[in-house]
């Protein structure tokens, strides 16, 4: 049923699950959420299916009315909550909504991206598989396009038990500048010895050019060997190339499929959901890991976020309520565990 | 010795390469590769592939393989690649309405090969093309046997919009749009057939390492084809 109503989607918002797989091969991007980490928490947090559509804006959040009785949680880049324009909440805390209110999502101080999640997930079509906009496909989410004021979003039926809050002190955080752990390869032999090493000591700056497709990086130039054109093959996600103008860029996940220019080298997969919370303006550099690295790392990331997982996905402890009769007196006695 | 290169791109992913070169040949081996590799229930836990001009992008789950043990079969993979029985490529038939509203650059792409309409036409519907791979937007066939005859460059101001189905030159290519977008090709026809179509459980026409062959329809035909 109706849920919500979009006053102001914000700059830049769509629908997004964890992805449409299986179709790179014709061309079709992956899509999903930018950062898993903070979009799976807030469905966990709700009681969600794991593959719920959510909500994802970029840099600020959205004004939305309230349709019908629900409850989101908020999660990813640091923002104010404010509802009814009085009480304030925060991210990572399901909020309960009444029908009429005003929710109003802030402007993000860390991070680039933040996830809407509402009880039940949003109820958009399934297009091969997934709930996401995929812009560039003109498929997925609402539409296959940007959420814009005036639209309706509709709530699947609740499923599952709700979970708890995530405390501050465990949210996942994203500050610049940004050391990212990356593969060296598929194309490192198209670069001059001077090139890696500029491009694994350097900082670069994320330019104005960055969007859900890939960052475009402005820093130290990267010299090729040679030519700085392959023959067109597979871009995989967090590929960094560097074309002619030696600027490197990074793919995302509404990249292009195939590209006809050298990568360097490959982001390791644990480093993605922090490089999808990066912004315009944000220092990155670059920091070679090899695959037997990228296996620790990778299995520490799952560690982390599996014990983020179990915690938010515990049901919050409601106060107890009893009654005590004291010497004829009645008391009220609620006991609530403390954290 | 293998002919074949494997190199790691990032953690989840792996190319095999074969010959660096654009070659109908080599491009079958791409494709013998995919097939083998995708069978079903051959090798668990191998993702997704993309197939491209020389070479295939393996997306692997790294719970269940680690590089070297996947190295070592893809190196291997030549000698299985004849006796896998690999499906003969199918041939997908492009209905094409040439000309007039549809293809509004074919008049500059004769004048410029001096050729007349009609023979553009007829060089552009004799060919059998290779689809290379697919890219660039949902559905975007690269297509290789394009007669040099008809090559045209690009156009100097890129169009804003042209509708998806239209079919067009750029250089020594020629290709489709899958989706209404902004591109710099001469147009010379439109196709009512969707290339890309989400609603449909096989959303793609081009598959990779097949082959397409155009044949001209009147605009009458397109008009009752849509």
């Amino acid at each position: 049923m109706p849920a919500i109503k979009i006053i102001d989607a914000g700059p830049f918002t769509t629908v997004q699950d964890e992805g449409r797989y299986g179709f790179q091969r014709y061309g079709m991007a992956p899509a999903g959420a930018m950062d898993e980490v903070a979009y799976r928490l807030g469905n966990l947090i709700l009681g969600n299916e794991p593959n719920a559509a959510s909500i994802e804006f970029t840099l600020k959040g959205p004004r939305l009315e309230v349709l019908h009785d629900t409850t989101v949680v908020i999660t990813g880049g640091r923002c104010d909550v404010g509802v009814n324009g009085k009480q304030s909440f925060s991210i990572y805390e399901p909020i309960d909504l009444k029908t009429g209110d005003q929710i109003d999502v802030g402007w993000i101080t860390e991070g680039a991206r933040g996830y809407l999640a509402l009880k039940g997930g949003l109820d958009v079509p399934l297009v091969m598989q997934s709930h996401s906009t995929y812009l560039r496909g003109k498929i997925g989410g609402f539409d296959g396009d940007r959420l814009k004021g005036g639209e309706v979003l509709s709530t699947l039926t609740p499923k599952g038990s709700p979970g708890r809050s995530l405390p501050e002190e465990h949210w996942p955080s994203y500050q610049s500048p940004f050391e990212i752990d990356v593969i060296m390869g598929p194309q490192t032999d198209y670069f001059t010895e001077e090139g890696i090493k500029t491009f694994l000591s350097e900082t670069y700056q994320i330019s104005d050019a960055a969007d859900r497709m890939g960052y475009r990086l402005t820093g130290p130039e990267i010299m090729h060997v040679d030519k700085a054109d392959i023959i067109s093959d597979g871009i995989p996600l967090g590929a960094v190339q560097v074309p002619g103008h030696r600027q490197p860029i990074i793919l995302m996940k509404d990249r292009q499929t195939t590209g006809g220019y050298p990568k360097i080298a490959t982001t390791a997969s644990y480093e993605i959901y922090r490089l999808g919370q990066a912004k315009p303006s944000d220092q990155l550099s670059f920091n070679k890991v090899s695959l037997q690295e990228a296996k620790e790392k990778r299995e520490q990331h799952k560690r982390w976020y599996h014990e983020l997982a179990e915690f938010v996905s515990k049901p919050a402890q409601k106060p107890k309520h009893f009654r005590l009769t004291v010497d004829d007196k009645s008391y009220h006695v609620s006991i609530k565990e403390i954290d | 010795m293998s002919g074949v290169n494997v190199v790691p791109a990032g953690d989840q992913a792996v190319v095999l390469e074969f010959e660096d070169r654009i070659d109908p040949e080599i491009n079958a081996m791409v494709r013998a590769a995919d097939y083998y590799l995708n069978q079903e229930g051959k090798f668990k836990g191998l993702l997704e592939t993309v197939p491209t001009y020389r070479s295939l992008l393996i997306y692997y789950d790294s719970e269940v393989w680690n590089l070297e043990i996947l190295k070592e079969i893809l190196l291997g993979i030549e000698e299985h690649l004849q006796e896998a029985a690999i499906p003969n490529p199918e041939t997908l038939e492009i209905p094409v309405a040439y000309g007039g509203e549809y293809g509004p650059d074919l008049d500059y792409v004769a004048e410029h090969n001096n050729l007349s309409i009609e023979e553009v036409i007829k060089i552009h519907h004799s060919s059998t093309y290779l689809i290379y791979m697919l890219g660039f937007v949902p559905g975007f066939p690269y297509l290789g046997g394009m007669s040099s005859k008809i090559a045209t460059p690009r156009l100097k101001n890129p169009r804003k919009q042209i509708p998806a189905g239209s079919v067009g030159i750029a250089g020594n290519q020629t290709g489709i749009y899958p989706l209404e977008s902004p591109g710099g090709w001469q147009l010379i026809g439109r196709t009512p057939l969707k290339l890309f179509d989400p609603s449909k459980e096989d959303p793609f026409l081009p598959k990779p390492g097949h082959y397409l062959k155009f044949y001209p329809i009147s605009d009458e035909e397109f008009k009752s084809h849509l």
